[in-house]
């Protein structure tokens, strides 16, 4: 092709904060950008049979990740929107309507807070001391340190919170939101030594899926000191599942005495004979 | 890039034919002539024609209907693409500061709704100064749409300055990168390149940019394109015969449609011009569709 050279010579540097990468795919077939003869700025690179829709990808992946970050700085401003987007696309140096790269809006931005508030709970429980582990009980205070970290990384957005929460449960986002609820759950369990491979797995993550989402709630109109009112929350909900678990995995028969005399008193009392001892 | 071209239409061709019901079939093949000078054809409707006479002929077919052209829009989708532009600028959903080019956006539509939705947008942000340039290749478009501008008083005291250019897609007399979105609404069919018009939206818009394409499209569903064929070919040039006196205009339009491109192909020519997380989305089944690309 006659264009080979000046595609050699005239390849610049784009002046934008991204470069594009060197190889782009267009449907297979080897061919070249057209050249723009205003010679200001290049758009013109080869593609080479090697160059994957991967690479692609990322490159994509990357400008949204880099919006979304920016666009995190003006939630409390303008909330989980696609103002918050547009706003974001412009301090990276993109116009507003770049928010279109996000067809779910808030949604999206939800759901990249999540993942990146997940990741760094993950990074954090991997370093904590886990002597608590050797036993065979709950280690119901690694536990409860898990869930503050995580809820307390909601603490700069508390006040808009409550709308991110609403928007989690718009049917085009509720796929993205129950994963991440999953995925959070299971790395908690996982990081405080939950090796079960039967049934107990998913009781286990769906219990503390509800401990999560209750203290998540309960945490939004805490004004206590230190947040000390949501931590006694968790330990209480924590305290009531490990009593489920044991009145779950008892012995019917051990229990039948206590187990009659609970149906026994309960019957007085919905007759109206209780006694108080 | 010819090679693409050929087998694109080549592919048309063999899909419009199997569409056809009760339509004589044309040839429309693009002849594959580059040597010597031969005329290039390409398709008018089902007619072939040459190349530059496509364009004289769109030219005036667009001069023929201006005038009625909005009511004749009315008639023949019953109202809907009213419906259809609405959620394009939903979809597109500006924000302060874009500056938009319009192509083929003569009577305005497109530009009329970006205005409002502008004007609804709380304007916290009085220092950004939006803008709009509607474009069309014809002048008498560009007439009607600046009548009905003064008339709807779209043009004082408005958020969003406006700009009217006459232009041809395919060479756009205007610097790189003057602009952040351009739209192009039931536009680009007429064109006769139309991979040129996205090379110069490419070249226009700025990086992170948006270019959207509202285009009339094929059904994915047999049964539904044969009824939409029916009242198409039946239907419509007889109402423009009706309300508008004019045959062959509706007879090209309908013609037009099909033989652009289907949603995925149009997707592919608009990834092969440069743009990313190219989207499409149908409406009312697929009789249009929304394209969306990014110049990132």
């Amino acid at each position: 092709m006659n264009k080979l050279p000046r595609v050699f010579c005239s390849l610049r540097i784009n002046h934008r904060l991204f470069t594009p990468l060197t190889t782009i795919s267009f449907s297979n077939a080897q061919k070249t950008l057209r050249h723009y003869c205003q010679g200001q700025t290049n758009k013109e690179m080869i593609l080479t049979p090697k160059s994957t829709e991967q690479d692609d990808h990322q490159y994509e992946e990357d400008i949204k990740k880099s919006i979304l970050v920016k666009a995190l700085d003006f939630v409390l401003k303008t909330g989980w929107s696609i103002e918050s987007l547009a706003h974001g696309a412009e301090a990276v140096g993109y116009p507003g309507v770049a928010h279109g790269l996000f067809p779910n809006g808030g949604g999206d931005l939800v759901h990249y807070f999540n993942i990146t508030c997940n990741e760094k709970l993950v990074e954090q429980m991997k370093s904590w001391p886990k002597e608590e582990l050797q036993e065979s009980k709950v280690p119901a205070q690694l536990i409860e340190n898990a869930i503050m970290t995580r809820l307390l990384m909601i603490e700069p957005y508390k006040s808009t919170w409550p709308k991110a929460m609403a928007i989690q449960t718009l049917p085009n986002n509720v796929p993205n939101c129950l994963a991440t609820l999953l995925s959070l759950v299971d790395d908690i369990c996982y990081h405080t030594g939950d090796r079960s491979v039967d049934f107990n797995w998913y009781i286990r993550r769906v219990g503390l899926a509800g401990i999560y989402k209750a203290s998540e709630l309960f945490y939004l109109t805490d004004n206590s000191q230190s947040n000390s009112g949501t931590r006694s929350f968790v330990k209480s909900r924590i305290r009531d599942a490990e009593l489920i678990q044991i009145a779950l995995n008892v012995n019917p028969v051990a229990v039948a005495p206590q187990t009659l005399t609970a149906a026994f008193v309960t019957a007085k009392n919905m007759l109206g004979m209780n006694t108080l001892k | 890039m010819a090679l693409q071209r050929r087998l694109l239409q080549f592919i048309n061709i063999t899909k419009s034919c199997q569409k056809l019901c009760g339509v004589q079939s044309y040839s429309t093949q693009t002849a594959a002539q580059s040597d010597n000078g031969e005329k290039r054809k390409t398709h008018f409707g089902f007619e072939t024609v040459d190349e530059d006479e496509k364009t004289k002929k769109v030219h005036r077919v667009f001069e023929t209907v201006a005038d009625k052209y909005d009511t004749m829009n009315d008639m023949m989708s019953f109202g809907v693409h009213r419906i259809w532009k609405d959620i394009f600028m939903m979809r597109f959903a500006p924000t302060p500061g874009t500056k938009l080019l319009d192509m083929a956006g003569g009577t305005g539509d497109i530009t009329f709704r970006y205005i409002n939705y502008l004007r609804n947008q709380a304007s916290s942000n009085t220092e950004k100064r939006s803008s709009v340039t509607v474009s069309d290749i014809n002048q008498s478009m560009l007439n009607v749409g600046k009548l009905r501008a003064e008339k709807q008083g779209y043009l004082k005291d408005s958020p969003v300055d406006v700009d009217w250019l006459c232009a041809d897609a395919e060479q756009l007399p205007l610097p790189d990168e003057c602009y952040n979105a351009y739209t192009i609404a039931f536009g680009i069919r007429n064109c006769t390149h139309i991979d040129k018009v996205l090379e110069e939206a490419y070249r226009v818009l700025q990086p992170g940019g948006r270019f959207m394409c509202l285009e009339f499209s094929q059904l994915p569903n047999s049964t539904m394109q044969w009824l939409y064929d029916q009242y198409s070919f039946q239907v419509i040039p007889v109402m423009g015969q009706l309300v508008a006196g004019q045959w062959k205009p509706y007879q090209y339009l309908v013609e037009s449609i099909r033989q652009f491109p289907d949603q995925e192909k149009f997707k592919l020519m608009i990834e092969a011009a440069g743009f990313r997380q190219v989207t499409y989305e149908n409406l009312t089944f697929g009789v249009c569709a929304i394209h969306s690309g990014f110049k990132l």
